[in-house]
C-alpha cells in the first residue's frame, strides 16, 4: 500500500463514522448516508495531496456530504416530503424515552433540506454561523433565518419535544 | 425548543440510534482509485479528442500545407495551435480542491455570491439612497460610523440569493439590502431594508407566514392590512439585530422588510430614545412600490 492509501486509509477509519452520523441527520437513511460519505471520500482521495492537513480535510468532506446532499435533493433524487403544520404521524412519546428520541429524528427528516442543513451544521457539527455560511455558500443573515425556520418548523412538527428535551 | 436544547436532543437521539457497523476502508479505497483510473482514462481520451481536432484544423487552414503529407508536430504552428486549443474551449478547470460537480456555480460570471458591479450592483446602492430618502426628519444618517472591527456601519450589498428551482438555467433568486444607521442626540439605532427578487421557497405565505424571521425569530408577529394587502409586523426578541420589522410580499413575490432597531451595538453609541417609525408607518413603508425592486 502506497504512503498516500495508506495516510487515506488510517483517516477514513478514524473520521468516517462521524462523517456518516451528520450524513445520517441530514438525508435520514443510513443507506443513503454511507453513499454519501463514499461519495465524499472518493472526492477526496482525488485531492488528498492537496489537502495536506486534517481539519482543511474535514471541512473538505463537511462541505461534499452537504452539497452532495442539497444537490440530490434539488434533483429529487431523495424523496421529497412535504412540510406539514401538523405533529408527525406517530404516537406521542415517553418523555426522555428512546422512541422520544427517534420522533425527532424523524421529525428532523420533514424539515426543508436547506433549514435541516443549518440545523445540522449548526448544532450537531457545532459550526459557527460565519463557518455555517462558508459551508452553505450564503450570506450569514440566510443561516440566522434558516435556523430560525427550522427551529419553528421542528417545534411545530413535534410539539411533545418542547416539553421534554 | 432552544437551540441548547436541540444540540443536546441531537446528541441523545443519535446516542441511542443504532448504526450499522463502520464501513470498509478497504471497499472505499478501492471505489476511490477505481474513480480516479477511470478519470485518467476519460481526461486522456478526451485530450486524444482536442488533438485530433486541433489537427483537423491545422491541415484545413494552414496555407502551403494542402497535400502535403505533414506529420502532426511538423511545425511550428501546428504545434503551437494543438497546444492552444484546449485553453480556448472554456472547459472549467477540474484540477482546485474546490472546484466540484456539486457546487452550485455563480451568474453572471461572479466569482462569488455578491455582485461588485453592473445592473444589480446599480440596485443595491440605490436602494441605500431609498433608504436615506425614508429616513424621518430630524435623523441623521452618517456614512463614517464604524464598527469596533473596522467596517463601516452603513453598507448596501446585491447578491444572488438562489436560481429558482434550484435550476441553473432558470430565472435567478436575487437580494438586496441597506443597513444604515441613524442618529439622534447622541444615539445611534439601525434601519435596513432587504428585498428578495420573486422565487424564494423558503419564504412562502403572506404577512407573519414568512414575516416572522428577519435574521432571528421574532418574540411576537402581528398580521395588518395595508390597502388590499397584508403585511406581518413582528418584534424582535431581546438579543434581536432589529426591534420591529414588517414584511410584506407583493403579488409577483417581491418581498420586502422595512426593519429598524433601537439600539446599534456595534456603534458604541447609546440607544436611540425613540424608534424612528411607528408601527404604521413601517408597515406601510414595507408595501412602498419604490421598494419593489427586481
Amino acid at each position: 500500500m502506497s504512503e498516500r492509501d495508506g495516510g487515506f486509509a488510517v483517516y477514513f477509519a478514524k473520521r468516517s463514522n462521524a462523517m456518516r452520523g451528520t450524513a445520517y441527520l441530514l438525508c435520514g437513511d443510513w443507506h443513503r448516508a454511507e453513499d454519501l460519505v463514499q461519495t465524499s471520500f472518493v472526492k477526496l482521495y482525488r485531492v488528498w495531496r492537496r489537502v495536506a492537513k486534517e481539519p482543511a480535510r474535514d471541512a473538505y468532506l463537511r462541505k461534499i456530504i452537504l452539497r452532495t446532499f442539497l444537490d440530490e435533493t434539488r434533483r429529487g433524487f431523495f424523496h421529497r416530503e412535504e412540510v406539514r403544520g401538523e405533529p408527525v404521524d406517530v404516537a406521542a412519546p415517553n418523555p426522555g424515552s428512546t422512541e422520544d428520541q427517534l420522533v425527532l429524528l424523524r421529525a428532523l427528516t420533514r424539515v426543508p433540506p436547506k433549514q435541516r442543513a443549518v440545523l445540522v451544521l449548526r448544532f450537531w457539527e457545532d459550526m459557527s454561523v460565519e463557518d455555517t455560511a462558508k459551508a452553505m455558500r450564503c450570506s450569514e443573515g440566510t443561516v440566522k433565518s434558516q435556523s430560525a425556520r427550522g427551529l419553528q418548523t421542528l417545534r411545530a412538527l413535534v410539539p411533545e419535544l418542547e416539553l421534554t428535551i | 425548543m432552544t437551540e441548547h436544547d436541540l444540540k443536546r436532543a441531537l446528541r441523545d437521539a443519535m446516542a441511542t440510534t443504532q448504526a450499522p457497523p463502520p464501513m470498509s476502508e478497504v471497499r472505499v479505497l478501492e471505489a476511490a482509485k477505481t474513480a480516479q483510473k477511470h478519470r485518467r482514462a476519460a481526461l486522456a481520451g478526451a485530450a486524444s479528442a482536442v488533438a485530433v481536432v486541433a489537427i483537423a484544423v491545422t491541415a484545413v487552414v494552414l496555407p502551403g500545407r494542402e497535400g502535403d503529407a505533414v506529420s502532426p508536430g511538423g511545425g511550428p504552428p501546428a504545434t503551437s495551435s494543438a497546444t492552444d486549443s484546449p485553453t480556448t474551449t472554456g472547459t472549467p478547470s477540474t484540477t482546485g480542491a474546490g472546484s466540484e460537480d456539486t457546487e452550485t456555480s455563480w451568474p453572471n460570471g461572479q466569482t462569488d455570491r455578491t455582485a461588485s458591479s453592473g445592473p444589480r450592483y446599480d440596485r443595491g446602492v440605490s436602494l441605500d439612497e431609498l433608504v436615506e430618502e425614508i429616513v424621518p426628519e430630524g435623523y441623521a444618517t452618517p456614512t463614517d460610523l464604524t464598527a469596533s472591527e473596522g467596517f463601516a456601519l452603513r453598507y448596501h450589498q446585491a447578491q444572488f440569493r438562489d436560481y429558482v428551482n434550484g435550476d441553473p438555467n432558470g430565472d435567478q433568486v436575487w437580494e438586496y439590502y441597506a443597513s444604515l444607521p441613524v442618529t439622534k442626540d447622541g444615539g445611534a439605532g439601525t434601519v435596513f431594508v432587504m428585498v428578495v427578487t420573486p422565487g424564494d421557497g423558503g419564504l412562502s405565505g403572506e404577512g407573519c407566514a414568512f414575516a416572522d424571521v428577519l435574521w432571528d425569530e421574532a418574540s411576537a408577529c402581528e398580521d395588518v392590512t395595508v390597502g388590499d394587502g397584508t403585511v406581518g409586523l413582528a418584534t424582535g426578541a431581546e438579543g434581536s439585530a432589529f426591534s420591529q420589522w414588517a414584511g410584506y410580499r407583493h403579488a409577483d413575490g417581491t418581498v420586502v422588510y422595512v426593519a429598524q432597531a433601537l439600539v446599534d451595538n456595534r456603534s458604541g453609541l447609546t440607544p436611540l430614545a425613540q424608534l424612528p417609525f411607528t408601527q404604521d408607518q413601517l408597515a406601510t413603508l414595507a408595501t412602498d412600490p419604490r421598494f419593489h425592486l427586481d
